[in-house]
C-alpha cells in the first residue's frame, strides 16, 4: 500500500531487518545452547551486507554498457532490496576447543547483546516513523 | 558525528579550483541564498528544511541497519527527534495559519 513512498520503503526495510534480527537471535541462542556439544560448529547470519549492496545498486549510476544483444550483461544491474534473503553461514573452518567446538561464549553473548540493542533501536525508529504520520493526520 | 571519525582527520586534500558553477568539484552546488523579504521563499525554505530532516532521519536509520559501525545510536535518536520536532512545529504553524484565516473570516 505504501511501497511507493519513503515512509513505506523505510518501514519495509526496518521490518525486514527486524525479522532478520529475531532469526539471528535464534541462531545465537542455538550457538550458546550448544557451547559444550562436541564437534558443534557455530553459525551466523548474513544479511546486512547484501542489503547494503542492493540498496547501493539502486542508487549508483555507472557508465552504461554498450550492449548489442539482450543477453549481454551490463556493468551495473540494480538489485531489488526485496529480493535479498538472509543466509545462514556455518563457521566450519575454525576450532577453539579440544572437542571440536568453536563457540566462544563471550563473543556470543556480546553478539546477543548487540542484537538486542539494535532491535530496541529499530523499534524506536518504527515508532518514530508512525508517530510522524499520526502527527500529520491528527 | 561525522567529524569525530578518524578517517576524516587526514589532511593533504587538494580541492580543484572552481571557475564556473557547472564545474564539478565533488560537492553539492551551492544553494541560492534565501531572500529574507520574500515570504513565500522563506516558507518554502523552511518546509524544505523540514523535509530534509525527515529524509536524513530515514537515511540514518537505514544506515544503522546496513553498516552499524559508521553511525552512532545517539545520532539516529537525535535525528529522529529533530525530524519529529520540525514536523510538529510545521503542524502548529499550519494550524495557526488556518485559525487566523478563520478569525479573519468571522470578523464582524
Amino acid at each position: 500500500m505504501f511501497e511507493a513512498s519513503t515512509f513505506g520503503r523505510t518501514i519495509d526495510i526496518l521490518h525486514r531487518e527486524m525479522d532478520v534480527n529475531l532469526l539471528r537471535r535464534q541462531i545465537i541462542a542455538n550457538n550458546i545452547a550448544n557451547a559444550d556439544t562436541p564437534n558443534f560448529k557455530r553459525s551466523e547470519l548474513n544479511f546486512e551486507s547484501s542489503l547494503k549492496r542492493a540498496l547501493e545498486s539502486e542508487k549508483t549510476r555507472k557508465m552504461p554498457a554498450f550492449v548489442t544483444d539482450k543477453r549481454h550483461i551490463p556493468f551495473n544491474q540494480p538489485v531489488d532490496y526485496r529480493t535479498v534473503r538472509p543466509r545462514k553461514i556455518l563457521d566450519f573452518w575454525t576450532t577453539s576447543k579440544n572437542n571440536g567446538n568453536n563457540v566462544d561464549l563471550e563473543q556470543e553473548s556480546m553478539n546477543l547483546l548487540n542484537n538486542e540493542l539494535l532491535y530496541n533501536m529499530l523499534v524506536q525508529s518504527v515508532n518514530n516513523q508512525f508517530s510522524q504520520v499520526q502527527m500529520v493526520l491528527k | 558525528m561525522n567529524f569525530m571519525s578518524e578517517t576524516n582527520l587526514v589532511g593533504h586534500k587538494i580541492y580543484m579550483q572552481k571557475a564556473d558553477p557547472r564545474h564539478f568539484v565533488g560537492s553539492k552546488p551551492e544553494d541560492k541564498p534565501i531572500d529574507p523579504d520574500n515570504f513565500s521563499q522563506v516558507l518554502l525554505g523552511a518546509i524544505n528544511g523540514v523535509n530534509s530532516l525527515q529524509q536524513k532521519s530515514a537515511l540514518l536509520s537505514q544506515q544503522m541497519i546496513t553498516d552499524p559501525d559508521t553511525v552512532d545510536p545517539h545520532d539516529v535518536t537525535i535525528a529522529m527527534a529533530k525530524a519529529n520536532m520540525a514536523l510538529s512545529i510545521t503542524k502548529s504553524v499550519v494550524d495557526r495559519a488556518v485559525q487566523a484565516y478563520r478569525e479573519i473570516l468571522s470578523l464582524r
